[in-house]
């Protein structure tokens, strides 16, 4: 066979993912774009398809704008946090022997591995006035009166935290555990002491981990609508409650189309800085 | 006809601009041991390749056994590659592995096992079956992957510096195996280094590619003794070059008169055929330089001690600096000495 | 275990790793408090589970999500292991491509994704239901799998593949008898992903069943908003109980494939392979 024929019979096999993406994720996405200009009657539901930026300018309503703010400074702050809380987990996993490792990871893992709209409840669970959290800090005089922690956005920041930080750990390991240790050998030969070690060797080398650990983290988290919608107690606090309410109970396709396409943007930009960033740390 | 082994016609090969193979026409004739070396990049292991079916070459022909296999996928040909990495399959076991070959070739298991046992016995790793590749050594691993290609009796066995990832005690070990299983089994071996000295110490044929081109085919000693091109004589040892000029055909002896610049006349051997008055290179080599009292006069300039011999460079007038060799039980020669070097006519000869 | 020469990351991982567990473990003992308002510990009681596996719409959510994750995940290898496959030996250009419509479908939020579809199956009529929601599934699913599967492909040594041609192996053999194996554990591991991501899954699930049997998830976020009960517990604590039997099971399955397997599991211990 020549190498022509060989190339073009292997293109086939990329054939199955991009049919399916064209079908079922370019074309509806082009659909909500184009939406996101038109503009809706609500009284008789007719949509017109004008181009408008009605909906866009609709973002910058006093109500629509806190929850964009909200949303993008629950989304760094969480992120922050699991990267604080992660990272040196994950160096603790990889430093240990390796079924000590396959034992870590599976405490790790087997919480993440349980249903995610249960965790969720748990937090609730945990958090809510007449909880054990609640009871220990009046317990210990810490507080006095009520936690009345739960539906508020910090209650919705400890749920983003909880669910999203195995995925902080994860990525952040698979960077830690492929550091050969020849390499930390030859540091430390060199003259590094275990934190300079760790400052110009084990930590540039993890920096691809934590690259993808943040956007695995970071950008589902402004785009999350469960927890928001548990922890929040029903209000719209983040973005994703705005288009779902738009959506299923508003019915103003266009609006919440508009605000789809913000979440997009915002998204491409976080993205874009980091794989800037990965970049810049793979050279 | 005799069949060669291999026999490659106008091969070519490019990978985008680069040009890796040109115009390459190789006979390797059947049941010895052939090496095929030259620097890195200078496409030996593309051409090693396209007679495994791993590469498709651009243009050419490529016979096994007298019989045109270009047209035919790598799992159709009778050859098989020893590969520099040994490429063990991690997930088989050392049995399993060697066996893998004979599997796709549908025999029964009783003849699989056989086959596989006095394979495994020829290359001393009986009882090692059911280890896996991660649990040997570099020289095991390297067994292995041989026992792997030759338990299938290939026409044609095709070696990638097999022995690179080794020490040297390793190697020349690994090296000396090579050679006695090449001849217990007869197979034609076609071995791809860069290593002069490891294809001369098991060859009994060898060519030297440059740069895409083969510059010369032959003996060991042909190779060394009567390189075709001043690259090839650099690139097999050390040699003193001198630029001459051709005075007087080579008469009976097979001995031109030659003029090495505006010095001293000499005679030299070379190739039939060389016209009066082409400008030559002699080659001589360092250990066929001798000391003593006649000669081209000169000045010890360096004395390097490397344990078998003494490596000399001696500046004379006439002829620039000679390197010359020997041997290292010799204690009278110290740097600032004066001598004069010679060497036999046989000595010299000529690259045009 | 190390502990001595990394005490502050040990006791971070400590912390944490309550933090992780703790919030499970009060479920755990919720579902066997009899206290209906879950005040104080009063006594245990089995019944919270009885009131749970009674309870119907639980029952054929349970059924439903099962069906939808085990095709969803399928379908995603499928995807996943060719797409991987091309991009191995895909020129530049195409594989910039290829990455990104992966990291477009990772880095978008689910509710994104879920208006999307449901814009475009609203106005094609497509109906909406199970398939509708094993499509959406896969949209994304897809994209974990497949980054799982390229790290895969980028350890397998195309070497390898070169001896099997090289011994008589035509490229369905390779694949059968060298890729495969090598891929294995990546299979493994994006199918155990993507089973958890969709099993679990409650955003798309959400708007692309419409009227149907609801997936679990769904059906237990309509038990949260409309009422706490106690039946919670004991449903959550069902759920992550077979959660993480499927995984055990995964990993047992996968040990008994064979040698080959299990050596290809276990963790780079100095020698790659």
């Amino acid at each position: 066979m020549t190498n022509a024929a060989r190339t073009a019979l292997r293109s086939l096999l990329a054939l199955p993912t991009v049919a399916w993406m064209l079908l079922f994720f370019v074309v509806p996405l082009g659909m909500v774009v184009v939406y996101s200009f038109a503009s809706i009657s609500l009284v008789t539901y007719d949509i017109s398809f004008g181009w408008t930026l009605d909906n866009y300018r609709e973002i910058h309503d006093p109500l629509y704008f806190d929850t964009l703010t909200r949303s993008v400074f629950l989304s760094v702050s969480t992120t922050i946090g699991c990267l604080l809380l992660g990272f040196p987990l994950a160096y603790f996993i990889s430093r240990q022997p390796p079924r000590w490792q396959k034992v870590l990871l599976v405490l790790v893992i087997v919480p993440f591995w349980t249903s995610f709209i249960v965790r969720t409840y748990a937090i609730v669970n945990l958090l809510d006035n007449g909880g054990p959290v609640d009871d220990a800090l009046q317990g210990l005089g810490i507080t006095s009166g009520a936690l009345n922690f739960m539906y508020t956005p910090k209650a919705i920041a400890v749920g983003i935290l909880y669910s999203y930080l195995p995925l902080m750990v994860l990525p952040i390991y698979v960077s830690l555990e492929r550091i050969d240790r020849a390499l930390l050998d030859a540091a430390g030969d060199l003259g590094a002491n275990a934190r300079r070690t760790f400052r110009r060797v084990t930590l540039p080398m993890a920096m691809p981990g934590v690259a993808v650990g943040c956007v695995i983290v970071g950008i589902p988290a402004m785009g999350e609508y469960v927890i928001p919608e548990i922890l929040g107690g029903g209000k719209t606090l983040m973005l994703g409650n705005i288009v779902t309410d738009q959506y299923l109970s508003v019915g103003d396709i266009p609006f919440g189309s508009a605000i789809a396409v913000a979440l997009m943007a915002g998204m491409a930009i976080v993205v874009l800085a980091a794989r800037r960033f990965q970049r810049v740390e793979a050279a | 006809m005799s069949t060669a082994a291999v026999r490659l016609v106008g091969l070519n090969k490019r990978f985008g601009d680069l040009v890796a193979v040109r115009d390459l026409d190789l006979e390797i004739p059947a049941g010895g041991f052939f090496s095929l070396i030259g620097p890195s990049g200078c496409g030996k292991t593309t051409t090693l390749r396209m007679v495994a079916g791993l590469e498709q070459a651009d243009s050419g022909a490529i016979e096994v056994g007298g019989v045109d296999i270009s047209r035919r996928p790598a799992y159709r040909r009778p050859v098989n590659t020893v590969f520099q990495s040994y490429a063990l399959f991690p997930h088989l076991t050392v049995e399993d592995n060697v066996a893998f070959g004979l599997v796709e070739e549908k025999r029964p298991r009783a003849e699989i096992r056989r086959r596989v046992t006095e394979m495994l016995e020829l290359v001393q790793l009986a009882g090692r079956e059911r280890s896996k590749p991660a649990q040997l050594s570099g020289g095991q691993q390297q067994r292995v992957a041989l026992a792997r290609a030759l338990v299938k009796h290939p026409q044609v066995l095709l070696l990638d510096e097999p022995l690179g990832a080794l020490d040297l005690k390793l190697r020349k070990e690994l090296q000396g195996q090579l050679k006695t299983v090449q001849r217990r089994v007869g197979i034609t071996f076609v071995y791809v280094t860069h290593d002069q000295e490891e294809a001369f110490s098991m060859s009994d044929r060898v060519a030297v590619m440059n740069e895409g081109v083969l510059e010369q085919v032959g003996s060991p000693e042909e190779i060394y003794q009567r390189p075709s091109t001043v690259f090839v004589a650099d690139f097999v040892g050390i040699s003193n070059r001198i630029p001459a000029t051709v005075q007087a055909p080579s008469g009976d002896g097979g001995a031109y008169a030659l003029v090495a610049g505006a010095g001293p006349h000499f005679e030299a051997h070379g190739p039939p055929g060389i016209a009066v008055g082409s400008p030559v290179t002699v080659i001589v080599r360092p250990e066929r330089v001798a000391l003593g009292a006649e000669g081209i006069p000169g000045v010890i300039t360096d004395v390097s001690y490397v344990g078998p011999a003494r490596h000399l460079i001696v500046e004379t007038e006439p002829l620039g600096l000679i390197h010359a060799t020997v041997g290292g039980g010799e204690a009278n020669v110290a740097e600032g000495d004066r001598v004069a070097v010679s060497w036999p006519s046989e000595a010299a000869w000529i690259v045009p | 275990m190390i502990v001595r020469r990394h005490l502050f990351t040990a006791a971070v991982s400590l912390v944490v790793i309550l933090f992780l567990w703790s919030p499970l473990v009060l479920v755990a003992i919720n579902s066997f408090n009899s206290d209906t308002l879950l005040a104080h510990w009063k006594g245990a009681t089995g019944h919270w589970y009885g009131d749970a596996l009674d309870n119907e719409s639980v029952r054929a959510g349970l059924r439903q999500t099962m069906t939808i994750a085990l095709a969803s995940t399928a379908v995603s290898l499928l995807l996943a292991v060719t797409g991987a496959l091309w991009w191995r030996r895909a020129a530049a250009r195409g594989r910039r491509m290829f990455d990104l419509l992966t990291y477009l479908r990772i880095m978008l939020p689910e509710v994104v994704f879920a208006v999307a579809l449901f814009l475009l199956f609203s106005k094609v009529d497509f109906p909406l239901g199970t398939t509708a929601v094993v499509i959406g599934h896969t949209v994304w699913n897809s994209a974990y799998a497949t980054l799982i599967l390229q790290a895969r492909t980028a350890t397998l040594d195309p070497a390898l593949e070169d001896a099997a041609s090289d011994l008589g192996a035509n490229p369905w053999r390779v694949f059968r008898r060298v890729t495969f194996p090598g891929l294995l554990p990546g299979i493994v591991a994006a199918g155990l992903l993507a089973f958890t991501f969709s099993f679990d899954d409650v955003v798309t699930s959400f708007f692309l069943t419409g009227g149907g049997t609801a997936p679990l998830p769904v059906v237990i976020l309509s038990m949260i908003r409309f009422r706490i009960t106690p039946e919670i517990n004991a449903i959550g604590m069902m759920v992550m109980v077979f959660t993480v039997l499927m995984f055990a099971i995964g990993f047992l399955a996968v040990t008994r494939l064979g040698r080959g397997a299990r050596r290809a599991l276990t963790l780079p211990e100095g020698r790659e392979q």
